[in-house]
């Protein structure tokens, strides 16, 4: 399947970051044309192009906006997230670097049709590059009289801040994150009440991912039909993947969704170095359930993905070869989780804890046939019962590496040792 | 008011209640750490998974309000399970170290343990559980970090209650612990409360940190003496020593919600430890005294008494303390009109600024109301002129029930008071501890301490409150009431014919228009409202 860049179009040309390059290409011309239409129009434009969330859940753009009562007595917010932590996962960091006024755009066209006045860009703390670039970009946007008071005329105003978080995982959860722009330990919120009703100093609040919102403006000009003939019924569009781990070329790729874990590993990646085989990828980030070679057939997007009991995430693809172990890896997972999890849950402050002291167990050879069974029960208890979805997030993966590759923990306990050499983790760490 | 059904039972409630308030209204207990009723709902502690249907996942109890046609089943194998898993979960870090936890027996994650855990652990190795460090939150709280299950509540009471924000968190995840902001102590004046709030054994007691076996005490219901708020309490009394061990507050909406003071909580030592105790009735014999027999002593009494009745109004006056019940009152002032009506003063504290929290009076006696409503013309300036009138000499025969004159005139005046006592022709004084007054007395009757006390307080609002005996006093010291009794019944038998401080309440109600319905069966353990 071929490459097609919307977002990604000028990504690596000289000063794409900047807002005459961006207005060069017919940049916010959608901005002018949205500040004419009405905002119903806006959302049902949006709802049939079928523009699916890029933060993970693949949630209807269209429709999260619709929840927002617009004529809500209290201020209305709009939030980016652009916390982009989740290990593999690196598509919102160039779009924040390199083409930010697509996003830029996209939260001014969102501002308007949900009667938001004030919106934030809420960037990870250790990304301090692509957070200049936003400042700078928010800058020239005020200069060029897209953001402020009365903008083109249209009697519309609109502020945008830089919001830096501090380095937790956490906060790009969205009510996490929301707590965080408060001021306070970037703790989710217990839902309901859901954002749109009570978010930000408790008032209406849609929070959306970085991409989400830099395909609006293309939608905006290109109309719906464009949008949604691209990709594949109900998963349209296209989507960045974010290839790594054992592949000769990884990298972001920008493909309509609905090419298979081969082809991208194949096509785009340039398959696996040293004449190596795939033992398992990871369709999408951290927190998604692992495929395993015989799966790569599964095409990556939101639908297919959840019909094999997997998810598209953030789409980042790591890939490890046959020489991963697979117990190795589950344990870095289980060590990451239990570093981000927030602590409020028991499920997920004691559970990623316990998850990786059975998995080292079992990693030094000090572990016991019955802790597999143990860590399948654990990670079943995990799941579904928390108060956001990071102990889901170390659940599942962890739970499928141990139905899909359970013989090789079987063996590191049967050894009473690793069984591999030169292994490695995958490539999160 | 929505119906929903829970476990297959139909209810209807008022709207805004949650499940766990809804179930507890049919009696299911859905159990919870985090959850209470005072504070915001975090839903954090996970431990009141229930399942509802139409919801995929299970649901917390405590964050699902009620609402029509709602079904909720707590009971069901998947909410079971979940529940069992969360109780496995909690166990994981908690060091189940019960045997020497001051909390065991009364722990809410013991007590859902054995009755929602799995009975076992599949954890192992306990030599790998997190440890930490204990430290104090102030000089009489300290925190085991280990036996924390992060349910917050203690940092939620300082935000929300007292408003004083002295805790917070710190750390992440595994790491994260309950701190005391740098510079600051949790030291407000409602701050023990967190240790009845914590649902484990992470806050404590540092006064009684070791000391204490909760299944030995005996716990009775009763109200706080050392304020006009009257707070509810319970009082947990370890009976092989007979003494107090715990002072812990009882939900009362309408006087302290669930809380009681600091001073409440924590003085019950210096209380029982206060003074010298009067152990048996004592009289003078020449420069000296002697103990004798309840007998000789309430006839002596009673002689003089009905004696200095006979001459002028004024030579024979009473005081009464706002520490008295209002029993103890009633008889008081009866006492002081039999025969022939003669002077009762009653010595009240006052309420000069707002209660801190909304709980801590500068009234610092439970029974101000009592007094007024009992009868006594009170206030500093009849007090005042009571002690003018005794240094003047109109009055030689006083009896002071329940206080220490001296507490009541400022320094420089204490010299002539003590002139003064020294003339009179008698002193009686009722009281449970040696205090100087006392040492002025002819006639000394041991009466008890607030906690030995039985019969009701009205508090500042007007609220009638049963005060109950939970320790026994020492030697043959009697109830302040059946002191009374005893010396009404010598001067006139008929009509002080009491067995038990609830007769004296029908006569009060009788006799006095706010009490008027007010008996024992009605004030309950919650209390009564005067009417005015
Ligand atoms: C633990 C955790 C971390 C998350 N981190 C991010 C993130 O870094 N960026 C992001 O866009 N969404 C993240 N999400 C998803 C957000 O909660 C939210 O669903 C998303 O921002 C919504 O945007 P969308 O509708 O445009 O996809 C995270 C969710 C969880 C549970
Ligand atoms: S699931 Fe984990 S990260 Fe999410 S709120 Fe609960 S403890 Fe925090
Ligand atoms: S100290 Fe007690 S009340 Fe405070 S968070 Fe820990 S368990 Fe809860
Ligand atoms: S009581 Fe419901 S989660 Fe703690």
């Amino acid at each position: 399947m071929p490459e097609l860049r919307i977002i990604r179009n000028y990504v690596g040309i000289k000063d794409s970051h900047t807002i005459e390059s961006y207005m060069s290409r017919g940049g916010y011309a959608a901005l002018g044309k949205a500040l004419k239409m009405d905002p119903d129009e806006i959302i049902d434009e949006i709802k049939r192009a079928g523009l699916r969330g890029r933060g993970g859940a693949g949630f209807p753009t269209g429709v999260k906006w619709s929840f927002i009562q617009r004529d809500s007595k209290k201020p209305i917010y709009l939030c980016c997230n652009a916390d982009e932590s989740e290990p593999g996962s690196f598509k919102d960091r160039e779009i924040l670097e390199q083409d930010p006024h697509q996003m830029l755009e996209g939260m001014m066209i969102a501002c308007y049709t949900i009667n938001s006045h004030k919106a934030y860009v809420y960037i990870r703390g250790e990304m301090p590059y692509g957070a200049s670039i936003i400042e700078g970009a928010i800058k020239e946007a005020y200069d060029k009289g897209y953001l402020g008071r009365n903008i083109l005329n249209s009697g519309f105003d609109l502020d945008i801040v830089l919001f830096r978080g501090a380095g937790a995982y956490i906060c790009g959860e969205e009510t996490g994150l929301l707590e965080s722009i408060e001021g306070k330990n970037g703790e989710p919120r217990p839902k309901p009440p859901f954002p749109a009703q009570i978010g930000l100093f408790g008032c209406p609040t849609i929070i959306n991912n970085v991409e989400t919102l830099a395909f609006v403006p293309h939608i905006i000009n290109k109309g719906h039909q464009w949008f949604s003939a691209i990709g594949l019924p109900k998963n349209t569009g296209t989507k960045i993947y974010g290839l790594c781990g054992d592949v000769n070329k990884p990298g972001l790729y920008e493909i309509p969704l609905g090419i298979t874990a081969r082809d991208l590993i194949e096509e785009y990646g340039g398959g696996i170095p040293n004449g190596r085989k795939v033992k398992a990828i990871s369709p999408g980030g951290s927190s998604a359930p692992l495929l395993t070679a015989d799966e790569l057939d599964i095409t990556l997007d939101f639908d297919s993905l959840a019909e094999a009991g997997s998810m598209l995430g953030t789409a980042g693809v790591t890939v490890m070869d046959d020489n991963a172990c697979m117990v190795r890896v589950a344990q870095n997972l289980a060590h990451f989780y239990r570093d981000e999890s927030c602590g409020q849950c028991v499920q997920c402050r004691e559970g990623t804890w316990w998850l990786e002291k059975m998995l080292t167990m079992i990693e030094q050879g000090r572990g016991k046939m019955e802790y597999i069974d143990t860590l399948l029960d654990a990670c079943s208890q995990m799941r579904g019962t928390t108060i956001c979805a990071l102990a889901d997030g170390c659940a599942m993966p962890v739970e499928s590496i141990v139905k899909k590759f359970r013989h090789e923990f079987e063996e590191h306990v049967r050894l009473g040792k690793c069984p591999f050499e030169n292994k490695h983790m995958g490539d999160w760490s | 008011m929505p119906k929903l059904t829970i476990d297959g039972k139909e209810i209807e409630v008022e709207d805004g209640l949650n499940i766990i308030e809804a179930a507890s209204r049919i009696g299911i207990d859905v159990p919870h750490f985090c959850y209470h009723p005072a504070l915001s709902v975090v839903a954090q502690c996970r431990q009141c998974l229930v399942e509802v249907e139409g919801v995929p996942k299970v649901m917390p109890a405590c964050n699902t309000y009620v609402r029509e046609g709602l079904i909720v089943k707590t009971n069901s194998e998947r909410a079971v399970k979940a529940r069992k898993a969360t109780v496995e979960f909690t166990l994981i870090n908690h060091p189940l170290d019960c045997p020497i936890c001051d909390k065991g027996g009364e722990c809410p994650l013991q007590l859902t343990t054995v009755e929602h855990g799995p009975g076992y652990s599949r954890f192992e190795g306990p030599e790998e559980k997190k440890v930490r460090k204990k430290y104090y939150l102030s000089d009489k709280i300290i925190y085991d970090p280990n036996r924390c299950i992060m349910c917050t509540r203690c940092v939620r009471f300082t935000d929300e209650v007292t408003k004083t924000g002295e805790l917070g968190y710190n750390g992440r995840g595994f790491r994260k612990k309950i701190v005391v902001f740098p510079g600051k102590k949790l030291d407000n004046d409602l701050a023990g409360n967190v240790t009845d709030l914590c649902p484990v054994g992470a806050l404590l007691n540092k006064d009684t940190l070791h000391e204490e076996r909760v299944w030995y005490w005996q716990f009775t219901d009763t109200v706080c003496s050392l304020c006009s708020n009257g707070c509810n309490i319970t009082v947990g009394v370890d009976p092989r020593k007979g003494k107090v061990s715990r002072v812990r507050p009882r939900t009362n909406m309408d006087v302290n919600e669930h809380w009681i003071c600091d001073r409440g909580r924590y003085d019950f030592k210096e209380i029982q430890e206060e003074g010298t105790r009067l152990r048996d009735p004592i009289l003078r014999e020449g420069e000296g005294f002697k103990r004798t027999e309840w007998d000789e002593a309430v006839s002596f009494v009673a002689q003089e008494i009905a004696k200095a009745k006979e001459g002028f109004s004024q030579s024979i006056a009473f005081l009464a303390s706002a520490t008295l019940t209002n029993e103890e009152l009633f008889l008081l002032k009866k006492l002081s009109e039999t025969k022939t009506p003669s002077k009762a003063v009653g010595n009240i504290g006052l309420i000069n600024e707002p209660k801190r929290f909304g709980l801590l009076s500068t009234d610092p006696y439970p029974n101000s109301s009592g007094v007024k409503e009992m009868g006594f013309p009170y206030g500093s300036n009849n007090v005042l002129e009571l002690i003018e009138s005794i240094q003047q000499g109109w009055t030689n025969v006083l009896y002071v029930a329940g206080l220490d004159l001296f507490d009541l005139v400022i320094e420089e005046d204490k010299e002539s008071l003590r002139k003064a006592l020294s003339k009179l022709k008698l002193l009686v004084v009722q009281d449970y501890k040696l205090t100087e007054t006392v040492r002025f007395a002819h006639a000394i009757l041991p009466g008890v301490s607030a906690y030995e006390r039985e019969g009701t307080f009205t508090n500042d609002r007007g609220r009638v409150q049963r005060v109950r005996k939970v320790i026994d006093p020492p030697g043959t010291a009697k109830p302040d009431w059946e002191i009374l009794t005893l010396l009404g019944q010598s001067l006139q038998a008929e009509s002080f014919n009491y067995s038990d401080p609830s007769e004296i309440m029908l006569d009060i109600a009788s006799n006095i228009a706010a009490y008027k319905g007010i008996n024992y069966d009605n004030i309950g353990t919650l209390g009564a409202s005067t009417t005015n």
